[in-house]
């Protein structure tokens, strides 16, 4: 957190959910390292073969930086949308970066990195849930939100309505629908 | 391309379907779509995406507006996520905590559970269903109410159903006809208990990713169709265009009737699906719901000859019998169906189409090498490879059967513990066979890497027909192939290659050894197909521990203990629950005790530890009765506790020719020698060359006092295993129990400098012998072990042994005396060890004898 002001954090969340896209890339070094951190600290840690769900990352790094900016973090969901966000990042560039070791080139994963390995079934495509969620986003941006705060932030239909400041009833409509475009855009990239 | 604009659309039609019932929606879109087809089209590509349980996507995400929420426990269970969702209620994936294992619960919709009467039926049938235990019936464990809905506890599965494989078309008639022997199977099983499905179709037949058959919803269709035998006549009326298709299809006529149906009616709908699986296309279908049950009251279906011309006359037979209007020409029983659909199975024609198919199928490019090499064999012409099959299946009865090692085609000597451990499975899975003879892997893997010939390999096997096969991984793909040949006169009896991911490797092992069994029993027994079904479910990544454990730990040598222990640590780390993995842990401990490297009490109790926990996982396990058997054997000396367990192993494990040899060690150690022998004999004929098999058999004979034949199988294994330091041993131990001094002391020294004995030691020995005989070479031994002792742990029976050769009683019972509280595991042996013949007219020996519970009277042994 060095080098950015706690004040700096809850603008740079302000000026996101406004719709900055700046304030984003800002905010990314915060939460990621932070992230990255937890990532790297559990797989150090006593317990080593324990399964670690990148939705439990996120709440963690929450209290994390909560703790150390309690008057600056009040808006939790705020929080939740920026790391829904970067775990989507971090997942899917270690899931790139999996690939291409395994062809041989590249470098190596890293430890911290290594500890995403636990996340998501063997069938998990990543790469391609990425790419659906673009062409998504391109379609309807607030679905393609919806997506993200749910299954990357494991945030729940009513915070995900909260943060997005629309009914619980049209998120779950919403993520029904996204969830089986997503679904057959991922089986078609299979095929 | 899609736009943002025609996406409102076709999410706003997609949402408001959502919002009715399933069979509802094509009368919904067809006023919502109107003309526009385009629409209606992507609308139900996305809605039927739906279908697909597989989606790890919908799997992992949460579902706080559904009936059940995550972490909402139903007893020892609790919920997960949901998979899929219905008409016919909700699934979800759900964490059996006792038992550690996913399952899969069906909440059914509420209003089934207003009924009593209906809510008791349901019950009837679910208690049949669960104790309907067969691999091609979907498992139930549990069931019960939650908040007013009833719901099913049963196994989890990965795949499709059958309806998703026949919406692309005709299946390949080779799966069509295994898929449907399955069918059979599982129905033939239900029925034999009374229990009728009614609603077969192919929504309830869902096919696991490694192509086993499960039926679902047993009884079921009775219960949320309840009128549906009364009320057909009402439902015929019914003409919305598609509204009930698919589910009417397969309904017998006397069911449209409204009729009682019994068994007969499955195998009509039986029928109705084999015709479909094969040719493509519904046995009955018609505009509407009635033009469909009119057709399957009034109209035959088309030839399947003419819809599927590929098919032969005896499997087009089989499914129009099935679809008799007349249930009295129909066949009468699903075991009757069964036999016959599999003789048919064998008919060179059934097996023919798919062949051609399955060429295509080739995908590794590693493969493409195997294929040159197979074309020859198998590319024969047309008329050619017809006979040749036909003369196969009418060739001799096979009883007698090896695995070759499979070779590793990944390019990758890293992967040889996994091929290894593909071979290793695939003839555990095929000795439980009934009738079949195995040849145990610990042989077989003798002619890894081998350049003879297969008919060589089996005469020297002693089998008729040899397995071979090759296994490519690719990432968490894996492809295998295997054939099955005939040794004398050579001749390929069938091959075939499967492909998977790697967390199916289990079950993909029990379908291949599945296929090669009915290949070559014709058809299986329900004993063997039990025995065939027992995978276990198993992370990847702690079974790939687990084989590397196996790999290592069957180097025999101390480092391979040592390094299979740090695998199978790791195997039980990553899942506490893997009872295999136990059970490799405490064979590692227990052969490190036998090896010395351990403290004969630290090697028991580890060993023991690990053991019992497998067993409380897994009370199943051949190889864990096994183990636990040695250690109430070799340490415990509770003899009755280690026959008991040896036993129960072999009971659970017959074809396990160590386990065997284990047990004739301990009935040899009892003194029982005739049955010794004949345990060795068993074991010795399904593994024939291995050298437990061998060095052993020259062991309980030494023990039997039988010298000469013991002096004969050393001779034999040595031959072998010429670098054998134990049966160096043995052999000299013999010679100087028949007196023969030089022949004794040349095989010590050959020991000896196999087991790493400098030369100035062999010297030494050497002119002890020379100048003082054996008596010489003894002592010197004596004090070269003694020296050794006070740098180093030396057992001390190793100490008492060589005074009692040497005639000094005194000090030999005082190291006995020491071993047996060393607990060292040798003292189980005394009782006929020769060695120690000249201690047995001694009160104290009889006395150790009588503190270690063992029946007095050495002396009549010999």
């Amino acid at each position: 957190m060095t080098g950015v002001s706690p004040k700096s954090v809850s603008q740079l969340l302000v000026k996101w959910k406004d719709g900055d896209e700046e304030a984003l890339r800002a905010l990314v070094p915060l939460v990621y390292s932070e992230l990255r951190r937890l990532a790297h600290h559990y797989l150090q840690g006593e317990n080593p073969g324990h399964t670690l769900e990148s939705t439990a990352l996120v709440h963690e790094a929450y209290l994390r930086l909560a703790e150390r900016n309690p008057p600056q973090l009040q808006n939790r969901a705020h929080f939740f949308a920026v790391a829904s966000h970067l775990m989507r990042q971090i997942l899917v560039d270690y899931a790139r970066r999996k690939r291409r070791v395994k062809r041989g080139g590249g470098h190596k994963v890293t430890l911290d990195e290594a500890v995403f390995l636990c996340r998501g079934g063997p069938d998990m495509d990543l790469v391609a849930l990425d790419g659906a969620l673009n062409e998504l986003s391109r379609l309807d941006a607030q679905q393609s939100k919806i997506v993200e705060l749910r299954f990357f932030g494991g945030l729940s239909i009513a915070q995900t309505a909260d943060i997005l400041e629309i009914s619980p009833a049209t998120v779950k409509r919403e993520w029904a629908t996204a969830r089986l475009w997503l679904h057959r855009e991922m089986n078609r990239s299979l095929q | 391309m899609m736009t943002p604009e025609r996406w409102q659309q076709v999410k706003g039609v997609m949402q408001e379907a959502l919002e009715i019932a399933p069979e509802q929606r094509p009368a919904f879109l067809d006023r919502a779509c109107s003309t526009d087809h385009s629409l209606r089209r992507e609308v139900e590509s996305l809605l039927s995406s739906s279908n697909d349980v597989r989606s790890s996507f919908m799997r992992s995400s949460p579902h706080a507006d559904l009936r059940l929420s995550n972490e909402t426990v139903l007893g020892d269970f609790e919920v997960l996520s949901l998979i899929g969702a219905g008409g016919m209620g909700e699934i979800y994936r759900a964490r059996d905590r006792r038992l550690d294992r996913d399952v899969a619960i069906k909440v059914l919709p509420r209003f089934v559970s207003f009924d009593p009467e209906r809510l008791h039926r349901f019950e009837q049938e679910a208690k049949a269903a669960a104790a309907l235990n067969h691999p091609n019936i979907l498992a139930v464990f549990q069931m019960g109410t939650h908040e007013g809905a009833p719901y099913l506890v049963s196994e989890l599965l990965e795949g499709e159903t059958l309806r998703e494989q026949v919406k692309h078309g005709p299946i390949p008639p080779r799966k069509a006809i295994d898929y449907g022997v399955q069918v059979a199977c599982g129905l033939a099983a239900a029925h034999e208990k009374g229990i009728i499905h009614r609603d077969l179709k192919p929504e309830n037949l869902f096919v696991t990713r490694d192509g086993r058959i499960k039926i679902l919803d047993f009884g079921l269709a009775k219960l949320t169709h309840p009128e549906r035998e009364t009320q057909l006549t009402k439902q015929t009326l019914d003409t919305e265009p598609g509204a009930v298709l698919g589910t009417v299809g397969y309904m017998a006529p006397e069911q449209v009737r409204g009729q009682t149906a019994d068994q007969r009616a499955d195998i009509f709908a039986f029928g109705a699906i084999l015709y479909e699986m094969i040719s493509g296309k519904r046995a009955f279908q018609g505009e509407t719901t009635a033009d469909t049950l009119s057709a399957i009251l009034n109209q035959e279906p088309r030839a399947i000859s003419k819809v599927a011309p590929s098919i032969s006359r005896a499997i087009a037979q089989i499914v129009h019998r099935c679809l008799e209007k007349n249930p009295a020409s129909r066949y009468q029983s699903a075991a009757e169906l069964t036999s016959t659909l599999e003789e048919s199975a064998m008919a060179p024609q059934a097996l023919w189409g798919s062949r051609r198919w399955r060429w295509h199928a080739w995908i590794f490019p590693g493969v493409a090498a195997l294929v040159l090499v197979a074309l020859p064999i198998l590319g024969l012409n047309l008329g050619g490879w017809r006979d040749h099959l036909r003369l196969t299946t009418s060739a001799v009865p096979i009883d007698s059967l090896a695995v070759l090692p499979l070779t590793n085609l990944s390019g990758d000597p890293q992967q040889d513990y996994f091929v290894d451990g593909m071979t290793d499975e695939l003839t555990t899975n095929l000795a439980q066979i009934g009738g079949l003879r195995v040849i145990s892997r610990t042989s077989v893997m003798q002619f890894k890497d081998t350049k003879k010939p297969l008919p060589q390999i089996a005469k020297e096997l002693n089998v008729q027909a040899v397995v071979e096969g090759s296994v490519v991984r690719s990432g968490d793909r894996l492809r295998i192939t295997v054939q099955l040949v005939q040794a004398s006169p050579e001749k390929h009896l069938w091959a075939d290659s499967y492909e998977r991911y790697l967390n199916d490797v289990l079950t993909l092992q029990d379908q291949v050894a599945r296929d090669i069994a009915t290949k070559i029993r014709g058809r299986l027994t329900p004993q063997d197909q039990a025995h065939l079904a027992n995978a276990r479910p198993v992370d990847p990544e702690t079974y790939e521990d687990y084989l590397k454990g196996r790999y290592y730990y069957e180097k025999l040598s101390v480092p391979g203990f040592q390094e299979g222990l740090r695998y199978y640590r790791r195997a039980v780390t990553r899942d506490p629950n893997y009872a295999p993995a136990f059970v490799g842990l405490a064979a590692s401990y227990k052969d490190l005790g036998v090896w010395g490297e351990l403290l004969p009490r630290e090697a028991a109790s580890k060993s023991k530890l690990a053991v019992e926990k497998a067993l409380s996982l897994d009370d199943a396990l051949g190889e864990g009765h096994a183990t636990l058997g040695h250690i109430h054997f070799l340490w415990d000396w509770e003899w009755a506790s280690a026959e008991r367990e040896y036993k129960r192993a072999l009971e659970l494990d017959p074809p396990s020719s160590l386990t065997r040899i284990q047990f004739a060690i301990y009935l040899s150690a009892m003194g029982r020698h005739s049955e010794a022998l004949q345990e060795m004999k068993d074991a010795h004929a399904i593994d024939p060359v291995s050298h437990p098999s061998n060095g052993l058999l020259g062991a309980v004979y030494y023990w039997a006092h039988r010298f000469d034949d013991a002096i004969g199988q050393f001779q034999k294994t040595l031959e072998l295993y010429p670098d054998s330091a134990i049966d160096h041993k043995y052999l000299g131990a013999c010679y100087e129990q028949k007196g023969m001094y030089t022949q004794a002391f040349q095989e010590y020294q050959r020991q000896e400098s196999l087991g790493g004995a400098t030369t100035n030691e062999l010297a030494r020995r050497g002119h002890s012998f020379a100048t003082s005989g054996m008596k010489g070479y003894l002592r010197e031994k004596l004090q070269a072990t003694v020296r050794d002792s006070r740098i180093r742990y030396v057992p001390s029976y190793d100490i008492a042994e060589l005074y009692a050769r040497l005639g000094q009683n005194e000090q030999a019972f005082e190291f006995l005396e020491k071993a047996y509280q060393e607990r060292d595991h040798n003292m189980a042996f005394i009782k006929v060890e020769p060695m120690l013949d000249g201690l047995g007219g001694d009160p104290r020996f009889q006395e150790l004898l009588r503190r270690m519970n063992l029946p007095y009277k050495l002396a009549s042994i010999k």
